[in-house]
């Protein structure tokens, strides 16, 4: 079956694919304002007229690529092309002025190579674990393992501010439940409306909230073209990584792991990691933190990019997208009926090899075409901000009407998108909203039939019968609790 | 004048990190006690609303616990509870007084000029939205063996991408109409040929 995959992986075709998807993903990424999850999100539209596996291996393909792309303008222009490259702009960019730009953005990209492998080693070793773990699941778990995602992808997007986390989930949900119930086919908040009575198709929500919201906040503002730094020969400095084999392998756990939690994205692992590495660093390196460490550079780029194969671990199995980028992913598979889960083994066969083998595809040709592309890369900062935004609008307009070809979800993804932009001027975050949306009708469904099958069990039984269930309700309750009574 | 900008910019971006967990999205500075206090109360009031709605749904099954408002109604309480929460902390910060400063027209932090082109760019995405929808027509011209398509899409695409890019790009007109109609016509045909997907209306 891994042959089958691995041959059907390296078609010349997907090869090609990959190819153009990575080289996409890394323009993308280094061009600022564009973020990796509103290329994903644009991507899923497009996704629709291509085969399963042409579809998967352009989106990792991008994926891989974009969380790379960020550090380029971060080191050559001191602007972050995605928001996790703060940490690398402010190590990467001093290095630029004092002529080591080439080097600097050749320690970015042999660190997001190692972080990328790091991150796909890690999701290979746990799958097949918590693919086990989560095939003993029963309706309460799958209910309370949906409102815990939400709950936290609240607490990890909103920082400081977990409630308006909260708040934003809770609001999604109230859209999740527009439609025919899964039980009795009762229309809830439908209005009478025939078209509503299918739902809310997630994917033009996901289209408004990522892609329109971010036109509306980007096309307005007025920033000035950035002038290059000098970025000499592009070499990855091997031997640096050596040097930090150590910091590399704790960057790349931190990123793996945070990846896997949901709400939790390639920002929170870059800067996690780069906070611990400071503290961790040898004080004669510790000095140069924030005037241009090479170190710093590996922390945070390690840790972003292997925060892709830990995002794909909640992702694949549960069912729970680990980031935004990721249930961008997870739209476009479902597009493709394919249903994410503990039984995506036996459901879809194979599959979850081929996305391995797809990654690790990606992640040489990232290395390569991160090479080859940072030169060309300079031009594209001169092209202005509102010169592609405008494109942008065309590609949520298409986009989201190629999901079903209908023009109902292109005024979805409009309001959508006005919704995302007031949500994020008053300091909403919106991917709690993203997974709410997605896991609503999961939860609703689960929470209904696991009351059913308890109608008539004392307290006891149920928390003897549902050990894993107890366990979960004490894990959201301490999410809450941490988020009202720690964070203050 | 260049080097201070990114001076600046490296220290804002230092300030930050040393402040500590921000959260995967970066809202920092976006929220006011005034702008929470008026998020709590449409929220408060969207919440009573989705409640009364789940909680007239009429339950077809003899279970109790199989109510189609059941998950509904839970949220749309504790949903209730988060505004008000975040209600009463804002009040406490002072989120009930000088309510007008949300409405400012140059917000602290925000530069001059970008609400007002906020809503100009609100009101042509709107427009661009709604004209691909009423407008619905085709046009087929044979060029040899092959058929050149040209919907509604392009037709109204174009000059409104044409105005939107005036706007905010400042290009001549002429510029403007060019690149909105090659990208326009590109995109179109990467769609209709490319990945097969029709164009919005008759194509």
């Amino acid at each position: 079956m891994i042959l089958d995959q691995l041959l059907l992986a390296l078609s010349p075709y997907l090869i090609f694919v990959c190819l153009v998807g990575v080289t996409l993903g890394i323009l993308w990424g280094a061009m600022p304002g564009l973020s990796t999850t509103m290329a994903m999100a644009l991507l899923i539209g497009l996704s629709t007229g291509m085969s399963q596996s042409v579809a998967i291996v352009f989106i990792l393909g991008v994926f891989t690529g974009s969380v790379f792309g960020g550090a380029i303008s971060a080191v050559l222009i001191n602007i972050p092309g995605t928001p996790d490259a703060v940490p690398t702009m402010i190590e990467g960019y001093p290095l630029a002025r004092r002529g080591e730009g080439g080097l600097a953005l050749g320690t970015a990209i042999a660190a997001s190579f190692l972080g990328n492998w790091i991150g796909i080693l890690l999701l290979i070793a746990l799958i097949p674990m918590v693919l086990k773990i989560a095939l003993e699941f029963r309706s309460l778990e799958m209910f309370l393992l949906a409102m815990w995602g939400i709950a936290i992808s609240g607490t990890m997007s909103a920082g400081k501010r977990p409630l308006k986390g909260w708040i934003s989930g809770w609001i999604g949900l109230v859209f999740a439940f527009v439609g025919l119930d899964a039980i009795h086919a009762v229309p809830r908040y439908t209005f009478g409306s025939s078209i509503l009575e299918d739902g809310i198709n997630y994917i033009p929500v996901l289209i408004g909230l990522f892609g329109l919201s971010e036109i509306l906040r980007v096309l307005p503002q007025q920033r000035p073209v950035g002038i290059p730094a000098e970025v000499g020969r592009v070499v990855p400095p091997l031997r640096t990584l050596w040097k930090y084999a150590g910091t590399s392998i704790r960057s790349g756990l931190i990123g793996t792991i945070i990846g896997a939690i949901p709400g939790a994205g390639a920002n929170v692992a870059s800067f996690l990691s780069y906070d611990i590495g400071r503290r961790r660093a040898k004080p004669e390196e510790r000095k140069k933190w924030g005037t241009g460490s090479y170190e710093a550079i590996v922390c945070s780029e390690v840790a972003n990019n292997a925060n892709i194969g830990g995002s794909m671990l909640p992702t694949l199995t549960l069912g729970i997208p680990g980031s935004a980028a990721a249930a961008a992913f997870l739209a476009a598979l479902e597009l493709k009926n394919v249903v994410v889960g503990p039984t995506l083994q036996t459901e879809h066969p194979g599959l979850i090899y081929f996305i391995y083998i797809v990654l690790i595809i990606a992640n040489f040709l990232m290395y390569g075409m991160a090479i080859v592309l940072v030169k060309p890369c300079i031009k594209l900062f001169s092209l202005p901000q509102t010169l592609l935004m405008p494109v942008i609008l065309l590609i949520c307009v298409l986009g989201s009407y190629a999901v079903a070809l209908s023009y109902f979800d292109v005024y979805v993804m409009l309001a959508a998108g006005l919704v995302g932009y007031l949500l994020r001027r008053f300091g909403f975050p919106l991917a709690p909203m993203v997974l709410a949306i997605i896991l609503g009708p999961l939860a609703d469904e689960n929470l209904r039939r696991a009351l059913v099958v308890m109608e008539h069990k004392s307290f006891w039984t149920i928390v003897t019968d549902h050990p894993v269930g107890a366990l979960l309700v004490l894990i959201v309750l301490y999410t809450f609790y941490d988020g009202i009574f720690r964070r203050r | 004048m260049s080097a201070d900008n990114d001076d600046a910019r490296l220290a804002k971006a230092r300030a930050k990190l040393e402040r500590g967990f921000q959260g995967e999205e970066d809202l920092e500075g976006l929220s006011t006690p005034q702008k929470d206090f008026i998020a709590a109360c449409v929220i408060a009031a969207f919440s009573v609303f989705a409640l009364v709605l789940a909680w007239q749904w009429h339950n077809p099954g003899h279970l109790r616990f199989t109510h189609p408002g059941l998950l509904p109604i839970i949220i749309g309480v504790t949903l209730f509870a988060m505004a008000v929460g975040l209600g009463v902390r804002a009040v406490r910060e002072g989120g009930a007084r000088n309510l007008g400063s949300i409405f400012a027209r140059t917000p602290e932090g925000e530069e001059q000029g970008y609400g007002p082109r906020v809503w100009i760019l609100i009101g042509l995405v709107t427009a661009l939205v709604i004209l691909v929808d009423i407008i619905s027509f085709r046009i087929r011209i044979p060029i040899g063996g092959f058929e050149f398509k040209l919907s509604s899409f392009e037709c109204t695409a174009i000059p409104v991408v044409t105005v939107i890019m005036k706007v905010f790009w400042r290009a001549s007109w002429v510029r403007c109409f060019l690149v909105a109609a090659v990208t326009a016509m590109a995109l179109a045909a990467a769609f209709r040929y490319g990945f097969k997907i029709p164009m919005p209306g008759v194509d």
